[in-house]
């Protein structure tokens, strides 16, 4: 029994495959972009803010 | 089993073409893409709620450097968002290129309407395509400018490259005078006639051809049967849930067939989670607009229902500028005065002499046509501004108008809408796949 089976086995092992089952790899496999950084703000940027900040809060009290 | 391969074991017989072959099963493939439109599905034809909300926090006429709230914070955030649109539409255009490869030829009234409707959809999708994914038209250089990949058949193994955008212009334009020749006999294929020169006019509109601009909107005003709704109608026409009313051409979410009522509850919340800004509330005359009262409540946030429609005052508003653009300032000021007439009450016309100053510290400061604003531009961008107000308008009007650079602060950290940003790149799967397709400038 042994025999047959060893012989089934390497049959198998002759008929496999003649090309590779994956898909070709690329260099990239993301499709995603990266998004852009932020910077950090300078102190007129900040103060602008502050000021429409301030006057949203100011027109909503009236 | 031991003689037979792998390369047996995978050669899996392909299904064959299993195709519709009536009339009617056309129109199925045409009734799927109708029917995610009118139960508000839809984010690649008419659009819908989703698409808006994305738009305005793109744009700035809510404020993100007051609070950034709930919504998109600005556009560098949704750039990938934004490629898979891309492949979406082209799905859709598939399955129009599928119907039209399939019914062109057959002369029954079904075969002539299905026809419309996949011209008309193919045409606003290509046109959808053009205002997001090149950049804004550039008259004598739009033969050289990025267009869009042509694509007039089905065909999964083609991998067709970028046309130019007067090319592409050219198509989209063919395929909405090719639905209009089919005269559509039947309502319920959505894209009847009025709908078709509406994005015939947007289309040449965005394309500065001014010419046929005051042509197909001069028609619209004067035969489609719709008028502009007055102020008693239009908080009725704003707030409608479902029904199209007075002056609106085409809208989606029609119907509830798409059960998404509860997450558009979530959306209409989270628009109101970012203020109005500043420079937008300043152009209304908050005692007798019609539209300071409807759209914007007592928090300064947005109180219009943020549906994706099309109505007739932006026929006119596209109207007013042609003329402008066309030198005919009278016209132009005559039709921005009937708009006002209806939105204003015991509106004053506007004159010549009593325009406002354009304001230099404004965002936009140079017209389609890169030159700088007059009084009358900014008069009638700036009632634009207001009536277009939280319909996904006021991202183009930017893109349109010079693509001004302007920043945000969120979480500490500045983040910038820079030029490249107002043109979406080409979903990435296919500039990957296809050596010869340009990807948009600042995505490589």
């Amino acid at each position: 029994m042994k025999k047959p089976i060893l012989i089934l086995s390497f049959t198998a092992i002759l008929t496999g495959c003649a090309y590779s089952e994956l898909p070709p790899k690329t260099d990239d496999i993301t499709n995603e972009y990266v998004l852009p950084k932020g910077e950090l703000p300078s102190a007129a940027e900040k103060a602008e803010v502050a000021a429409a900040k301030a006057e949203y809060e100011q027109s909503i009290k009236k | 089993m031991c003689l037979t391969s792998c390369k047996g074991f995978l050669n899996v017989k392909p299904q064959g073409k299993v195709l519709p072959e009536t009339d009617e099963e056309f129109a199925t493939i045409m009734h799927n893409r109708i029917n995610d439109i009118e139960g508000g599905y839809d984010e690649y034809v008419i659009g819908n709620m989703d698409v808006i909300s994305r738009r305005e926090g793109c744009a700035d006429d809510l404020d993100a450097n007051i609070k950034v709230g709930s919504i998109t914070a600005y556009a560098g955030d949704v750039i990938n968002h934004r490629q898979t649109d891309y492949r979406e539409i082209f799905e859709i255009i598939r399955d129009c290129n599928i119907v039209i490869e399939n019914l062109e030829g057959r002369t029954t009234t079904m075969a002539s309407d299905v026809l419309a409707a996949a011209y008309a959809m193919k045409g606003i999708c290509y046109y959808n395509l053009i205002r997001d994914f090149c950049e804004p038209w550039d008259e004598g250089n739009a033969d050289r400018q990025l267009g869009l990949p042509i694509v007039k058949k089905f065909d999964i193994k083609d991998m067709p490259v970028r046309s130019s955008l007067a090319a592409t212009v050219e198509y989209t334009e063919g395929l909405l005078n090719k639905s209009l020749s089919k005269k559509m006999s039947d309502g319920k294929f959505f894209f009847t006639e009025y709908v078709v020169k509406t994005y015939l006019a947007r289309l040449a509109f965005w394309t500065e051809d001014w010419d046929k601009t005051i042509s197909i909107c001069s028609d619209i005003i004067a035969e489609s049967g719709i008028s502009l709704t007055d102020i008693s109608g239009y908080e009725d026409m704003i707030q409608s849930q479902y029904e199209p009313k007075g002056e609106v051409i085409v809208r989606s979410h029609i119907n509830e067939a798409s059960e998404l009522g509860w997450y558009f509850t979530y959306v209409k919340g989270y628009m109101k989670t970012r203020p109005v800004s500043a420079s937008l509330v300043s152009l209304f005359d908050k005692e007798n607009d019609i539209r300071y009262k409807v759209c914007i409540d007592a928090k300064r946030m947005g109180a219009k229902l943020p549906e994706a429609r099309i109505r007739l005052s932006e026929i006119v508003l596209m109207l007013s500028e042609a003329h402008y653009h066309h030198g005919e300032e009278e016209h132009a000021l005559n039709w921005l005065n009937e708009l006002r007439s209806k939105r204003i009450l015991n509106a004053v016309d506007l004159t010549m002499d009593d325009l406002p100053a354009v304001r230099e510290s404004d965002r936009i400061v140079e017209n389609a046509e890169g030159e700088p604003l007059t009084p009358l531009l900014q008069a009638i961008l700036d009632e634009r501004r207001k009536e277009l107000f939280l319909e996904g308008d006021r991202w183009f009007e930017l893109k349109r108008n010079g693509c001004p650079e302007w920043w945000i602060i969120n979480n500490g950290l500045k983040y910038t809408t820079k030029k490249y940003m107002y043109t979406a790149p080409i979903y990435k799967g296919d500039v990957d796949l296809n050596p010869d397709m340009k990807q948009n400038a600042g995505y490589e």
